[in-house]
C-alpha cells in the first residue's frame, strides 16, 4: 500500500470518527448548523480524497451523503432521526471498505453494488427543488455531476440497440413525453438458487418497451448459473421500476434518458433520411418553422408503399415533434446547438424540471468547475514535473472529464497539463474561486504533499491546516505502534534494573568489594526512582478518556432498544475519566454484556413499566470515576432487578448449590450465584442475539483485565453493577515465594507477615488445619494442595506460612520457600492460561524466569 | 395445482393468506413454527414458501437457511414477511437464499402479485 | 408434461420449470441437428431459456403467443465477430 494511500486513510479516518460523533449528537440533539456543516466538510474531504485513488464506490456513496447534506444545511431536507441513522450506515461501511484497504483485501468490484444501493437510498431521501437528471445510479455521476457535463447524447448502451428498437422506445416515451428509464440486469450467477426467475422479473416489468437479452459468456457451463445480460426499457415511473426490481437491487442499474437525450438520438438515426425526404420538402417546412406543414407531410411520406418500417417509424416520431412545443425546442437544441446554452442546459434535464433555474445553475456548474480545476492544478503544481508521481493518471483523468480530451491529449507531464488548465482557467472570467477553494484544496493539498515527506503517520503540518478550521488543542499525532515500544522499553528496563541488588550483593563477597557494593546500591536507587518515573509518563500518554468507549454505546443501545420495542435512555457520567489505550478495549467487553443484558432481561417493555408504577422509559445510568489507582465504573438500571428466589432454584436446578443451600443460603449471597461457573445457559438466551451472555463469563473479563466486578439488585427497583478496574498497567510489588521449586508471587499489599513454625503449631479444628498466631487464629491454607502439586517430599518440621489478608480476614498460606519482594510489570494470562483464574498474571524476573502470579481471592474460593 | 407453503406463529396470518391464496387458484399448506414446517417438507413439493420472521424458537431466516439444505429446495422461491423496520434482516434473509420479502401488512393485491410473478403456473 | 423429447424435436409445452433446462440441453448436445416446436410455448424459467440462447438450436415452430420477440433477437445477438 503507497505511502499516499496510509495516509489518506489515517486521515479519512480521522473525519469518519469526527463526523460519526457529530452525527450521533444531531441524532440525540436535533439539529445544529454547526454540526451539520462541518460533517458536510468531513464527507466532501473523504470524497474529494478518495477521487485521487479512483476509487469510484468510495466516492459516489460520499458523494451521495454529501449531496444529502448539502440539502440539509440549506433546509431544503428536513432533519430527522433516521436520517442520521442512514448516514451513519454509509461511514460505517466507508470504515469498512478502509480496514480492506489497509489489509490489501478490497476488492472495489464487489463494493459498487453495494455503494449503488447504499447511495441510492441515501438520495431518495434528499428533498431536492433542483432534481439531477439522473434518478438512478450511474458510475459516472460522481464525477460528472460535479462538472455537469455538457454532453446531451444517450447513453451507449442505448445508442448500441438496434434502431428499430431505439425508435421502438424513442416513439413510445416521447407519445406520453416520459422520460425513458433503461434497465441494465445483471443477475448474479447463482441467482437461482435464491429462487430467482431474472427473465420472467424482466418480461413482466411495467410499461416495457423492449428487453434485450445477451449471453455474457462464450459457452454455458452449468445450465444452473445465470450468465445473461439483461437490458429493459420502460416507460413507468422512477418509483414503478424501483418496485419492481426491489429484490433485486444490488443485480440492477437504471438511469433515466431524458427526452433531450431520446430526441438527440433520433435525430442521429433519422436526420439523413428526413432532410432528403420529399425533396427536400418536409426539411423546408420545419425551417421555416411551418410545423402543421411538417407534420402533415411526415404521414404522408410515412404511408408510402415502399416505406420500412423503420422509416415508417421515423416519419410517425417526427409528427409527433412537430405536434409538440416541447419537444419541437428539443429538435430546435439538437439541429441548431449554437444558438442557445441555456436551452442546451435544459435539453438534458427532465422536463419535470423547474426551468427558471437555469441562469444560476449554469455559473454554478461553471464555479464547481473551475474549483475543480484550481484544485488539480495545485496538485499538479505539487509534483515536480514527475509523471511517475501516483497521483498523475487520477488527475489526468479527471482534467480530461472537465476539458474534454482535445484539450489534454498532448499534456504527458503534469507541467504539460498544469499549462493546460492555467490557459482555460484565464480565458473564462475567474468566477469566485477565492473563497471556496480555501476550504476544500487545503486539506487535499496538504494530504497528498505531506506523504512524499515523511514515511510515517508523525505530521505535524499535514494535521495543523485542517485542524485550524476546528480549533482543536495543540496535539501531536504519533504511530500506537512508537508508544507501544517505549512501553516494552520500559518493561525490559524494570526488569534489568532488578538484577542491580543481586550484583550488589555479589560484590560484597569478593575482597574490597564493599565499597563498591554500596555504590551500586546506592545508584540502583536512582535508576529505580527514574524507572518509575519514566514508566509513570509513558502510561500517561497512553490514556485516553472512557469517551472513547462510551461513545458507541448510545447508538448501541437505541438500536437493541428498538429491536425489543422497549424505550431506554441512557445517561453518561464521567465520561472523560482516563484509562490505559491498551486496556480500555478489556473493559468495553463486559461493560457491552452488562448493558445488553440490562436491556434484554432488566428494563422491562413500557407497558409493564406502567403497571409498575414507573415512567415508560427506563433509565441506565453509565458512570465512570477515578478511585486511587483504579477506575470504578457503574451500570445502574430501574429495571425489574434480579430475584434472588429465582436465582436460587435455577442455581439448584443446575445442581450448582445442594437442596439444604436453598435454605441457608441469603438473598445476598443467592444474587451473588449468578456469577457462578454453569449458571449461565438457556435461561439467559437473549432475544438480542440467541446466545446466553453468562455472569460468570463477565467476571472472567474483568478479573483479566485485572478488576473486580460487584453486584446489587432490588426486586422492582433496578440492578446495579460495579467494575473496579486497575487504571494502568502499572508497577506492582510483588512477594515471591516456592512451592515445589516454582516460583510464584503474590501481591506485597496482600501479605500480612512471613512465618516460620513448627508442625505442632498447627492445630486442627473441624477438620480444618489453622495457626494459632499470637492469639488469632487464622485458618491455613496449604497452596500444594490449592496448586494441585505434588505431594511434598520435605520431612522437615518446619513450616512456612504466609500469612495474607484478602479483605475479609487474615489467612495463612503454607509455603515451601520465602523469597523477597520485587517490582514487576504484570501481565494479564493470555491463550491456553487465561481461564486460569487463581492466577491474574505473569512476570518476567530478571534471570529470565517466568513468576506467575495468584490472585489470591479466587485462589482462596476454590475449596 | 401449485401449492404454497406458509409459516407464521399467527393463526389470523396464516387463514387470512390462506383464503385470499385458494380464492386466486392455488393449494395451500400451513405450518406453525420452523420445526413443524422442515417435517412438512420432509414430503411436500411446494412451488413457493412464504414464512414469517419472528417466531418464536427458530425464526424466519433460520428456517430459510434450513430449507435450503435441502437440496429439492434449493430453486424454491422463498418470501419472508417482515415488518417495516427490520431492513436489516431482508439482506440477512436475501444472504440466507430469500428470494424477497413481504412488508406487514400485506396488502391483497401485493401478494398476489408477487406471488404470480413467481409461481407462473397456478 | 411440459418438456417432450422426440427423435428430431424436442417440444417445449405450457410452462417449463427450471428442471426441465438439465434435459433440453442434455438433449440438444446429443440431438445437433435436433429442432425445437415451441408452438404452445407460454413461459419458461429463466434457465431454460439459456440454454435456448446459448446452444441457439433450430426452431421447427415457434411460439404462437406474441410475447417471445425478444427471444428471437437473444439468439442471434452476442455472436457477431
Amino acid at each position: 500500500m503507497s505511502d499516499l494511500l496510509h495516509v489518506f486513510i489515517g486521515e479519512s479516518r480521522e473525519n469518519l470518527e469526527s463526523a460519526s460523533l457529530l452525527l450521533e449528537k444531531l441524532h440525540s440533539d436535533g439539529y445544529s448548523q454547526d454540526a451539520i456543516d462541518n460533517v458536510f466538510r468531513d464527507l466532501h474531504t473523504i470524497k474529494g480524497s478518495s477521487d485521487l485513488f479512483d476509487i469510484k464506490p468510495l466516492t459516489s456513496l460520499a458523494h451521495a451523503a454529501e449531496d444529502l447534506l448539502d440539502s440539509l444545511r440549506d433546509g431544503s431536507t428536513p432533519l430527522n432521526e433516521s436520517l442520521c441513522d442512514l448516514l451513519l450506515e454509509a461511514l460505517d461501511q466507508i470504515s469498512n471498505w478502509f480496514d480492506e484497504l489497509e489489509s490489501g483485501s478490497e476488492n472495489v468490484e464487489k463494493w459498487q453494488p453495494i455503494s449503488t444501493e447504499l447511495a441510492g437510498r441515501i438520495r431518495a431521501c434528499i428533498h431536492a427543488d433542483t432534481d439531477d437528471a439522473d434518478g438512478g445510479e450511474s458510475e459516472q455521476a460522481a464525477q460528472q455531476s460535479e462538472a455537469s457535463s455538457s454532453v446531451s447524447a444517450a447513453p451507449t448502451s442505448f445508442l448500441a440497440l438496434g434502431s428499430q428498437t431505439q425508435l421502438q422506445c424513442i416513439e413510445a416515451a416521447l407519445e406520453c413525453e416520459q422520460p425513458l428509464w433503461q434497465v441494465n440486469y445483471t443477475p448474479d450467477f447463482d441467482c437461482f438458487f435464491r429462487g430467482e426467475d431474472p427473465l420472467t422479473v424482466a418480461t413482466n416489468t411495467p410499461e416495457l418497451i423492449a428487453i434485450q437479452v445477451t449471453p455474457s459468456k462464450d459457452a454455458l457451463n452449468d445450465v444452473f448459473q445465470c450468465h445473461l445480460g439483461i437490458v429493459v426499457h420502460s416507460s413507468a415511473d422512477d418509483t414503478a421500476i424501483a418496485n419492481h426490481f426491489a429484490y433485486y437491487e444490488g443485480q440492477y442499474q437504471r438511469e433515466s434518458i431524458a427526452l433531450g437525450q431520446l430526441v438527440s438520438a433520433f435525430w442521429a438515426a433519422s436526420e439523413e433520411y428526413l432532410v432528403a425526404a420529399e425533396q427536400g420538402e418536409l426539411w423546408q417546412a420545419y425551417l421555416d418553422g411551418d410545423m402543421q406543414h411538417s407534420a402533415r407531410l411526415a404521414e404522408m411520406v410515412g404511408m408510402g408503399e415502399d416505406v420500412t418500417p423503420e422509416e415508417a417509424a421515423m416519419c410517425r416520431i417526427f409528427q409527433l415533434i412537430c405536434q409538440s412545443d416541447t419537444l419541437t425546442a428539443l429538435l430546435e437544441s439538437v439541429t441548431h446547438p449554437a444558438d442557445n446554452d441555456s436551452v442546451d442546459v435544459s435539453a438534458d434535464t427532465p422536463l419535470q424540471q423547474n426551468q427558471a433555474n437555469e441562469t444560476p445553475e449554469d455559473t454554478g456548474v461553471n464555479q464547481a468547475r473551475n474549483e475543480i480545476l484550481s484544485q488539480q492544478l495545485i496538485i499538479l503544481q505539487s509534483m515536480n514535473n514527475n509523471a511517475d508521481s501516483p497521483v498523475f493518471p487520477s488527475v489526468k483523468r479527471i482534467v480530461t472529464g472537465l476539458l474534454g480530451q482535445s484539450h489534454t491529449q498532448g499534456a504527458s507531464t503534469p507541467n504539460q497539463l498544469a499549462n493546460a488548465i492555467e490557459q482555460l482557467l484565464n480565458a473564462t472570467t475567474p468566477v469566485e474561486t477565492e473563497d471556496a477553494p480555501d476550504e476544500l484544496v487545503t486539506p487535499v493539498v496538504e494530504e497528498s504533499t505531506a506523504a512524499p515527506e515523511t514515511t510515517e503517520t508523525v505530521s505535524e503540518t499535514a494535521e495543523s491546516a485542517p485542524k485550524q478550521e476546528r480549533q482543536a488543542p495543540k496535539t501531536l499525532k504519533v504511530n500506537q505502534e512508537k508508544i507501544d515500544y517505549l512501553m516494552d522499553l520500559i518493561g525490559e528496563l524494570t526488569v534489568a534494573k532488578n538484577s542491580l541488588p543481586y550484583l550488589a550483593k555479589q560484590a560484597e563477597d569478593i575482597q574490597e568489594g564493599r565499597k563498591l557494593s554500596k555504590q551500586i546500591k546506592a545508584h540502583f536507587s536512582i535508576v529505580n526512582r527514574l524507572t518509575e518515573e519514566l514508566q509513570s509518563a509513558v502510561l500517561q500518554i497512553r490514556m485516553v478518556p472512557v469517551s472513547h468507549v462510551f461513545q458507541r454505546y448510545p447508538r448501541l443501545v437505541r438500536e437493541l432498544a428498538r429491536k425489543l420495542n422497549k424505550k431506554i435512555d441512557l445517561v453518561m457520567q464521567g465520561e472523560d475519566t482516563e484509562f490505559d489505550k491498551n486496556l480500555i478495549e478489556s473493559l468495553s467487553e463486559p461493560l457491552i454484556h452488562l448493558l445488553r443484558n440490562s436491556i434484554d432481561h432488566g428494563i422491562e417493555a413500557p407497558s409493564d413499566r406502567g403497571v409498575a408504577g414507573k415512567s415508560e422509559t427506563g433509565t441506565i445510568v453509565l458512570s465512570a470515576m477515578p478511585q486511587d489507582d483504579n477506575v470504578v465504573i457503574e451500570i445502574r438500571d430501574d429495571g425489574k432487578g434480579i430475584d434472588a428466589e429465582k436465582i436460587k432454584m435455577l442455581a439448584y436446578q443446575k445442581g450448582i448449590i445442594q437442596e439444604h443451600q436453598l435454605d441457608t443460603l441469603t438473598e445476598e449471597e443467592s444474587l451473588q450465584l449468578i456469577f457462578a461457573a454453569g449458571f449461565s445457559t438457556s435461561e439467559q438466551v437473549s432475544d438480542l442475539s440467541g446466545r446466553g451472555v453468562g455472569m460468570d463469563a463477565v467476571r472472567t473479563m474483568v478479573a483479566q483485565a485485572g478488576g473486580t466486578i460487584e453486584m446489587q439488585s432490588k426486586v422492582g427497583e433496578g440492578t446495579q453493577f460495579k467494575l473496579i478496574l486497575p487504571q494502568t498497567m502499572s508497577v506492582n510489588r510483588i512477594m515471591m515465594f516456592e512451592v515445589n521449586h516454582q516460583m510464584f508471587g503474590i501481591g506485597l499489599d496482600s501479605v500480612v507477615e512471613t512465618v516460620k513454625v513448627s508442625q505442632r503449631d498447627i492445630e486442627m479444628i473441624r477438620n480444618n488445619p489453622v495457626l494459632m498466631l499470637r492469639e488469632k487464629i487464622i485458618p491455613l491454607h496449604c497452596l500444594r494442595t490449592l496448586l494441585q502439586l505434588p505431594v511434598s517430599d520435605n520431612e522437615s518440621d518446619e513450616v512456612c506460612v504466609l500469612v495474607v489478608n484478602n479483605g475479609q480476614g487474615d489467612f495463612g498460606l503454607i509455603i515451601d520457600k520465602f523469597h523477597e519482594g520485587i517490582d514487576v510489570i504484570q501481565k494479564p494470562l493470555e491463550g491456553v492460561m487465561a481461564g486460569f483464574n487463581h492466577f491474574s498474571g505473569t512476570a518476567l524476573l530478571g534471570d529470565g524466569r517466568v513468576l506467575l502470579i495468584i490472585n489470591l481471592q479466587e485462589l482462596l474460593s476454590c475449596r | 395445482m401449485a401449492t404454497i407453503h406458509l409459516i407464521d406463529d399467527s393463526a389470523t396470518m396464516l387463514m387470512s393468506m390462506e383464503m385470499l391464496l385458494k380464492r386466486a387458484g392455488y393449494d395451500v399448506i400451513k405450518s406453525p413454527d420452523g420445526p413443524s414446517a422442515l417435517d412438512t417438507l420432509a414430503s411436500a413439493s411446494p412451488k413457493l414458501i412464504i414464512t414469517d420472521l419472528n417466531m418464536p424458537g427458530m425464526n424466519g431466516i433460520e428456517l430459510i437457511k434450513n430449507i435450503k439444505q435441502n437440496g429439492k429446495f434449493r430453486f424454491t422461491p422463498i418470501l419472508m414477511l417482515t415488518t417495516e423496520s427490520q431492513q436489516t434482516r431482508r439482506d440477512e434473509a436475501k444472504q440466507a437464499g430469500a428470494t424477497g420479502w413481504l412488508v406487514k401488512p400485506v396488502e391483497p393485491e401485493q401478494l398476489l402479485g408477487i406471488v404470480k410473478q413467481l409461481v407462473p403456473a397456478a | 408434461m411440459p418438456i417432450v423429447a422426440k427423435q428430431k424435436v424436442i417440444v417445449l409445452d405450457g410452462h417449463c420449470e427450471i428442471d426441465a433446462a438439465e434435459e433440453l440441453e442434455q438433449w440438444l448436445v446429443s440431438h445437433p441437428k435436433g429442432q425445437v416446436n415451441a408452438k404452445k410455448l407460454v413461459s419458461a424459467h429463466t434457465a431454460v431459456l439459456q440454454v435456448l440462447i446459448y446452444h441457439r438450436p433450430a426452431f421447427s415452430v415457434w411460439p404462437e403467443a406474441g410475447h417471445w420477440q425478444w427471444l428471437r433477437q437473444a439468439m442471434t445477438n452476442g455472436r457477431e465477430a
